[in-house]
């Protein structure tokens, strides 16, 4: 069966220093990050890193400032070498690609949007949105016309001729995103690319890049230190501590089953009602009457459905079947901030 | 490896490299080409170098992710981003050549440095003045015209507020 992995990161390392090679040994045995620092001087970019990423899905990676997310996506196209593993996407070594290749594989098949917007002070919107298209070698003209459909579709239309100076953060950022979609790559790389701004555009740049993805299905490979941007467009989740991933599921999971107590702390202030499907807290009994949700629907509408209907419990359904149902008690508990030191999940300490 | 030989370039006296200019090629306008150039060229090398090492390393990297190859790299972004420290050369080049009329005109070339040289050895005042007044107004307007021009390539500096 052809597997639909895109990127498969295995056995990753990452170490910044005079010596990397020299040390690599030792980190591979487990040294820690700390340790590492201290007795060689060395820094631990990234420890042991294995990430299957699915091809058509937004995988979310995050983790704390310095946990190396950046060091990590910045391998995906290698902007950075490794220290030692394999990157393989599409079935090939990007490890082992000429330098000709690697230019290929930048121009045409990863493109990539930064938290510092990274545009060309010098050239215009439309220009700097068909950035990408004249370095693979198009005619200007034509890449321009191409990727002024892209200068609209994120919203700027009207704004081809300003230079990226006179435009605020967020029409920053959506020239970046133009840029990088103009050139039709499968692969979306975006580090950060909505931290630096302000929490309402923030939510509106994540609304214009579900709305893209929904339609153009690419795989796209998102970094945020942001648990709420992470679970509002995150198909799965990975999260980075010291460079090493300690956890990787789906938003669900992450948050009904945090691995430590560094993600505990990640999801504490989360609205867990926004991001709990009633699948996740249903049990597998069926009342004969009751309303009918779709399993995917989150805990905080059908807390609402519920409330109107006298707090009944709810019939949960998989394509118009049902599979189950939910209670107000069960999704009340649900919801609840979980305590940090319950004995939920005592196998992780 | 260059930078010392710049510093050599500067530092070094132009008559001392006038001698060996004078005996190798004798007396003229080549020779007082190649001196003008190895006294008003550092700059311009200096300043292309140092805008070129200050070019925003995020926007380098955004044209790296892009497939960008060395010559894009230079072309397409380093050396415009780098315009407003190589004009600061051009014009340090510009006014360090004019300076240079004087001398250059004891090696035999020929120009406004001529009438100069011949006042300062004897002492006519208002020669002097009126020949030095030509030079710098000659300075005044190679700055304005360059500065000028090198304005009209940064059209995207008006107006914004820095990116
Ligand atoms: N070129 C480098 N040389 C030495 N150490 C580096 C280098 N780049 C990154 N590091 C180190 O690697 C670690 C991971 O850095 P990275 O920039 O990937 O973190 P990050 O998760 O992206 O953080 P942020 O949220 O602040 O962007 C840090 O400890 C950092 O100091
Ligand atoms: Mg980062």
């Amino acid at each position: 069966m052809v597997s639909d992995i895109k990127v498969s990161i295995k056995n990753l390392y990452k170490i910044f220093g005079s010596d990397p090679q020299s040390v690599l040994g030792e980190a591979q045995a487990g040294m820690s990050k700390a340790d590492l620092l201290e007795t060689h001087g060395h820094v631990l970019g990234l420890k042991d890193v294995n990430i299957d990423i699915q091809a058509r899905g937004v995988q979310v990676i995050m983790g704390l400032s310095g946990s190396g997310k950046s060091t990590l996506i910045r391998h995906i196209n290698r902007l950075i070498e490794p220290t030692a593993g394999e990157i393989i996407i599409d079935g090939e070594d990007v490890l082992a690609m000429s330098e000709e290749e690697l230019l290929a594989f930048r121009r045409f098949k990863a493109s990539m949007v930064f938290q510092k917007f990274g545009l060309l002070p010098h050239r215009t919107v439309e220009d700097n949105a068909a950035y990408g298209l004249t370095i693979q070698g198009m005619d200007k003209a034509e890449a321009i016309e191409k990727s002024s459909y892209w200068v609209k579709r994120v919203g700027l239309a009207g704004f081809e001729n300003h230079y990226p100076a006179q435009l605020s953060g967020g029409m920053q950022q959506r020239v970046g995103l133009a840029r990088a979609l103009a050139t039709d790559a499968e692969i979306l790389l975006m580090d950060e690319a909505f931290s630096a701004l302000d929490p309402l555009i923030r939510t509106d740049m994540q609304d214009v890049l579900l709305d893209l993805q929904s339609e153009l299905h690419k795989t796209i490979i998102f970094i945020t230190h942001d648990l709420d941007e992470a679970l509002r467009i995150g198909d799965d989740i990975a999260i980075l501590r010291d460079g090493a991933v300690i956890q990787q599921g789906s938003p669900q999971e992450i948050v009904l089953n945090p691995a430590d107590d560094y993600v505990r702390d990640f999801i504490k202030d989360i609205n867990r009602a926004r991001v709990l499907e009633v699948s996740s807290v249903m049990e597998s009994k069926k009342p004969r009457s009751g309303i009918k949700v779709e399993k995917t629907m989150v805990v905080e509408e059908a807390l609402q459905i519920s409330n109107a209907n006298d707090n009944k419990p709810l019939i949960v359904t998989e394509d118009g079947k049902a599979i189950g149902s939910v209670s107000l008690e069960a999704m009340i508990a649900a919801i609840a901030r979980p305590e940090k030191d319950a004995e939920r999940n005592p196998e992780y300490r | 490896m260059i930078t010392p030989i710049l510093d050599v370039m500067q530092t070094i006296p132009s008559f001392v490299y006038l001698i060996p200019v004078v005996m190798l090629l004798g007396i003229g306008k080549v020779p007082g080409l190649l001196a003008v150039c190895i006294y008003a060229l550092p700059p311009i090398v200096r300043l292309t170098n140092l805008g070129i090492r200050l070019v925003d390393a995020d926007v380098m990297e955004a044209a790296t992710s892009f497939g960008a190859n060395y010559k894009q790299r230079l072309w397409g972004v380093q050396v415009p981003l780098a315009l407003p420290n190589i004009f600061a050369g051009v014009n340090q080049t510009i006014m360090m050549a004019l300076a240079m009329v004087v001398i250059a005109s004891m090696i035999g070339v020929k120009g406004l440095g001529v009438p100069v040289l011949r006042a300062i050895s004897n002492q006519y005042l208002a020669l002097g003045l009126m020949n030095g007044l030509a030079i710098v107004a000659l300075a005044i307007i190679f700055d304005r015209v360059s500065q000028q021009y090198g304005k009209r390539l940064q059209k995207h500096r008006e107006g914004g507020h820095g990116v």
